[in-house]
């Protein structure tokens, strides 16, 4: 029996007798689906809103039933409960050309975990292709991250980070009214287009950090 | 010697009678201590087996009670208050219960149950109240009623010692034990039956509420199957609206119907690409008869798919555009200049036979 | 890529052929440029063909490099053809808003090399024995 369990349970039995407690547990687990060895987010105020209805309709006392609703709460509230599968982070320090490949060939691995369509796996992995030779042209070294997003709406997310100088006319690139001779500028645009998000922050002391995300469906 | 004798005697009487009172006092002890123990002992039983059936009841206390009263006869009746018919009876002695509900009977009983504490009823007087009594009745019955919660539901009663003897207090007092333990039983049964019931409901209540689940589980499985079909019918829709057909060697064909959003347009480039690679074509023409509205975002879509075609190193011709499409393009402004575009498919087609032969010739004349 | 490697290429007839596989730096472009540029100088070249078969992923770098190399081949008289680009990488390439212009595209080597000779500058009649006839 997990602690959450034992705990849910005790908490349970300030307004219900074991056996009704028991049985007020084992329906809620069956209506909300939820597995309080792997908990998600989400699940705890699910399995909460079940328990609830339970608690209503064998209460007796509605003063142990608010006392009984609350400790659930506290115990169930969102955040509470730990993450079941954790975001799946990969991080690839840019430092050369070849880290391009690397960081680009993780990336496409990612992808093919996750189920992304072949399409979309040579986009992606084009977009960190274009975000790591950024930070090697630019920046001379930096990061990048890649992350499995597994939890709300699946996808993969992209961020690169550097100290470089900055990327001062970012708004005139990506309204397409500049061209590096050397085709930052569309590398930039192409990437924004290729993927679901795009999210830039740049100064001249702070380097820059770009994040893009692409999702499964 | 006299006065000495008579003193004698009127002591040695006193002595007998005390010791008399001492033997009656002893064996009312020893009666009592064993009724106590037996009263334990019945408890106990009550206790442990729980019991609901309110026969049951009336058959364990009455042969209970009887072996320890070692009497031959003996019956728990439960009756109805107001006809006085015996509703629950457990009996002893008797062949048959019915001997006990006979005409006359309810006098005897309610008799009987007008007492609340046990009593002995002498066989003349029994047979008073119940001409038509049994045999076994004949000498009298030591009999107490029941209550339950200071309700009277019934009564107790015993007759005939084995030994011969008469009852005695103790009998009496064992009698009203007995009749307080059976009233326990009742009470314990009802409660008993009560927490089933409510247990037996909240068991209802939790399979109902199982089987809600289930079907709940059940409707979702059905809904997840069949957005499974529709997501299957709609690719093979979808690829039904968009087949990719070889029109001739070399020349492919890619007839869209209907409406091309972003998904689909993706869609209808990866397979038409992928196509290209496999079929080493070096022609491709996208034929829009099909398509009613095209606004800029569609234009796009399509000019996108015959850039990408190129980029493969095949030729696009696009075809079927319809005058209120043309029209359409015009007024948005999208340039497909560099697009070669032709009236319908079979002109489509003639142009890349057209172009091929020139190729051909081309060729030949390199040569 | 190792300061020693080189993108080889490989002269057939009068076509220069160049295979570009996995990643380009920015060293190994400029080297390719400098080999390309001084193979055509060396003359006898008519077309160039850049096969891209072996490319899986190509973003605004290379296709930059690729498409500048065309044009310079170009200004120096030399046609230039890509071949054998994988379709996800056409379709990515479109996606992003980049072409390659000028420079045209064939399905496959042989497709490439067809499409050269028979584009080509034709020789003036009666010189070389090549004319019709």
């Amino acid at each position: 029996m997990s602690q959450l369990e034992t705990e849910v349970l005790g908490a349970l039995r300030v307004a219900l007798s074991d056996i009704i407690a028991k049985s007020v547990y084992q329906l809620g687990l069956s209506w909300s689906k939820v597995d309080t060895h792997r908990m998600g987010p989400g699940d705890g105020s699910r399995l909460l809103a079940e328990l609830e209805k339970g608690i209503r309709i064998y209460a007796r006392d509605p003063a142990k039933r608010d006392a009984c609703v609350r400790r659930l709460t506290e115990l169930l509230k969102d955040g509470a409960a730990p993450r079941a599968e954790p975001d799946r982070r990969l991080v690839v320090s840019v430092d050369e050309e070849s880290d391009i490949v690397t960081a680009r060939g993780m990336g496409r691995d990612l992808c093919r975990e996750l189920g992304f369509s072949m399409s979309v796996q040579v986009k992606v992995a084009t977009a960190i292709s274009e975000l790591a030779r950024n930070i090697v042209q630019y920046a001379g070294r930096g990061r990048i991250t890649i992350t499995a997003l597994l939890n709300g709406r699946r996808g993969i997310e992209i961020t690169a980070y550097d100290e470089g100088p900055g990327i001062p006319n970012m708004d005139e690139i990506l309204n397409r009214k500049y061209r590096s001779t050397r085709g930052m500028g569309m590398g930039l645009v192409g990437t924004r287009n290729l993927m679901d998000e795009f999210e830039v922050r740049t100064g001249p002391r702070e380097g820059t950090v770009i994040r893009v995300r692409k999702y499964l469906s | 010697m006299t006065l000495d004798n008579k003193g004698n005697d009127s002591a040695r009487d006193e002595r007998q009678r005390l010791r008399d009172r001492i033997a009656d006092l002893e064996l009312s002890l020893k009666r009592t201590t064993e009724g106590l123990q037996f009263q334990q002992m019945i408890m106990k039983t009550f206790t442990s087996l729980a019991l609901t059936d309110k026969g049951a009841i009336c058959d364990t206390i009455i042969s209970l009670v009887a072996s320890h009263l070692e009497v031959a006869h003996g019956g728990a009746m439960l009756l109805d208050m107001e006809s006085g018919s015996v509703v629950v009876a457990g009996q002893q002695g008797f062949s048959q219960p019915r001997e006990l509900d006979g005409a006359g009977a309810g006098r005897l009983w309610a008799s009987v149950m007008e007492e609340r504490i046990a009593r002995i009823i002498p066989g003349a007087e029994v047979a008073r109240l119940w001409p038509g009594r049994p045999q076994a009745l004949a000498g009298g019955v030591a009999a107490v009623a029941i209550d339950v919660r200071e309700r009277t539901v019934g009564l107790l009663f015993v007759a005939q010692k084995r030994s011969g003897d008469d009852f005695v207090a103790e009998d009496l007092h064992f009698m009203n034990t007995a009749s307080g333990i059976a009233a326990m039983a009742l009470t314990s049964a009802e409660a008993i039956t009560a927490q089933q019931e409510l247990f037996r409901d909240v068991e209802t209540q939790a399979a109902q509420a199982q089987r809600e689940a289930q079907e709940k589980e059940k409707a979702l499985k059905e809904l997840d199957q069949k957005l499974e079909i529709i997501g299957r019918q709609q690719l093979a829709i979808q690829e039904l609206s968009t087949p990719i057909l070889q029109l001739w060697d070399n020349v492919l064909a890619l007839p869209v119907i209907g409406v091309v959003d972003s998904k689909r347009s993706a869609d209808i480039m990866e397979r038409l690409l992928s196509e290209i690679t496999i079929k080493q074509s070096r022609f491709v023409i996208l034929d829009i008869t099909g398509v009613e509205v095209v606004d800029t975002k569609t234009a796009d879509h399509f000019i996108k798919v015959i850039k990408a075609a190129e980029l493969l190193g095949t030729r696009c011709i696009l075809t079927g555009i319809r005058p209120a499409v043309a029209q359409t393009l015009v007024e948005i402004g999208v340039d497909l200049s560099s697009i070669i575009t032709l009236r319908n498919l079979q002109d489509g087609l003639r142009e890349c036979l057209r172009q091929m032969a020139e190729h051909e010739e081309a060729a030949r004349a390199v040569r | 890529m190792t300061e020693t490697f080189r993108i080889p290429i490989i002269k057939l007839k009068d076509n220069l052929i160049v295979s570009i596989q996995g990643s380009l730096g920015d060293r190994l472009v400029i080297q390719l440029k400098e080999d390309i540029t001084s193979a055509i100088e060396r003359g006898g070249v008519r077309g160039l063909v850049i096969d891209l078969s072996g490319i899986d992923v190509m973003d605004s770098f290379i296709s930059r490099a690729i498409r500048d190399i065309g044009l310079v081949a170009r200004l120096m008289g030399v046609r230039a053809v890509i071949s054998g680009m994988e379709p996800m990488v056409a379709m990515t390439l479109v996606e992003m808003g980049m072409g390659l212009e000028s420079v045209k595209a064939a399905l496959n080597l042989e497709a490439a090399l067809d499409m050269l000779a028979r584009d080509a500058p034709r020789p003036l009649e009666g010189f070389g024995g090549k004319g019709r006839g």
